[in-house]
């Protein structure tokens, strides 16, 4: 089953579907960089960094409408607000599988949208 | 001046600016995006002309919020509407938001029919809020010009009925009932510059005229 809400997502980019691949664009330069300063933020304990950069996160991958690593970048920003690391690790690990799926699949769409 | 609508957009997510960019674009508007509340501020002190602020609630440095407060201290909702974007939707943050001084909020992720909605709903407002000044002021300019048409046609009968005397008698006193006439004109005609210079443009003047007429009609 797909990460991402294909038909929700092309719903709401109906008559401008290009824009996807532009907001893919930007997804695919910035999301790394946000896995790497979640990551740092864990290591330094530093609970805003890790609040800050999974809300981030959360609001890129939320224009996909994939819900799932939506919940688990809510599940480290939550963390980052409570400043408690406990379990961020692990979530991070799943975080990074998720979003490697959700690579491939926006990858896909973008190719669709410029095959059209 | 531009045609176009001016609209700023404000978030530290590139993708979000993105996005937005490419929404609102493609609806008419001129965009300008700086990714901090700081930026943000440091624009409007300088732009010439911004006619909706999209401003992102979450941001590093000045937040959304507290970016939207020093904005209102020098303009209202009805000079310069601010939309917030927020992916916060509990009925806490939303009354915040509008206390701040919003005049509406885009959640995130962006529905784009609803976002163009909201905006358009503003841009209206806007609009229909400048027509109601400047009508009012049409109307205080048309009372003024019933006034001043009267207070010019009282001295210029005077003057050029004494002028025709004069013709006649060659006497002093008329040439300076003249005088004292063509003074007075002078006075009026300087305060009417000083209201042609208050700024109105001659197309506003005609549009919210007639709207006038239309409203008397």
């Amino acid at each position: 089953m797909s990460l991402m809400d294909s038909e929700a997502l092309f719903k709401n980019f109906e008559g401008m579907e290009e824009v996807v691949a532009d907001i893919a664009a930007q997804y695919f330069i910035g999301y790394p960089k946000l896995l790497e300063a979640i990551n740092s933020s864990i290591n330094n304990n530093d609970s805003k960094g890790l609040e800050r950069s999974a809300h981030t996160l959360k609001g890129m991958v939320s224009n996909f409408r994939a819900e799932e690593p939506r919940l688990v970048a809510y599940e480290l920003e939550s963390l980052g607000h409570n400043e408690n690391f406990s379990g961020a690790p692990e979530l991070l690990t799943k975080l990074k599988g998720l979003l490697n799926t959700l690579d491939a699949e926006i990858r896909e769409a973008v190719k669709k949208v410029e095959a059209a | 001046m531009s045609a176009k609508l001016e609209m700023l957009i404000v978030d530290d997510s590139a993708m979000e600016r993105k996005l937005l960019e490419n929404i609102f674009s493609k609806q008419g508007f001129e965009i300008s995006s700086v990714e901090s509340g700081e930026a943000c501020l440091e624009y409007l002190g300088m732009a010439e002309k911004v006619d909706i602020v999209l401003l992102d609630y979450a941001m590093e440095g000045i937040s959304g919020l507290e970016t939207l407060k020093k904005i209102r201290e020098k303009k209202t909702h009805l000079e310069l509407p601010v939309l917030m974007v927020t992916g916060k939707n509990k009925t806490g943050d939303i009354v915040e938001t509008f206390s701040a001084g919003a005049n509406d909020f885009i959640t995130k992720p962006v529905d784009i029919e609803v976002a163009i909605s909201r905006v358009n709903t503003q841009m209206s407002l806007s609009s229909l809020s400048r027509q109601a000044a400047n009508a009012k002021e049409i109307h205080a300019i048309n009372a003024m010009i019933t006034t001043y048409n009267h207070e010019i046609n009282n001295p210029l009968t005077i003057a050029m009925g004494s002028y025709e005397i004069f013709k006649r008698k060659r006497r002093d006193e008329d040439l300076e009932k003249i005088n004292t006439a063509l003074k007075r004109i002078a006075d009026i005609v300087s305060k009417i510059e000083g209201v042609v210079d208050s700024g109105v443009e001659f197309e506003e003047y005609i549009e919210s005229a007639n709207l006038l007429k239309k409203h008397k009609g």
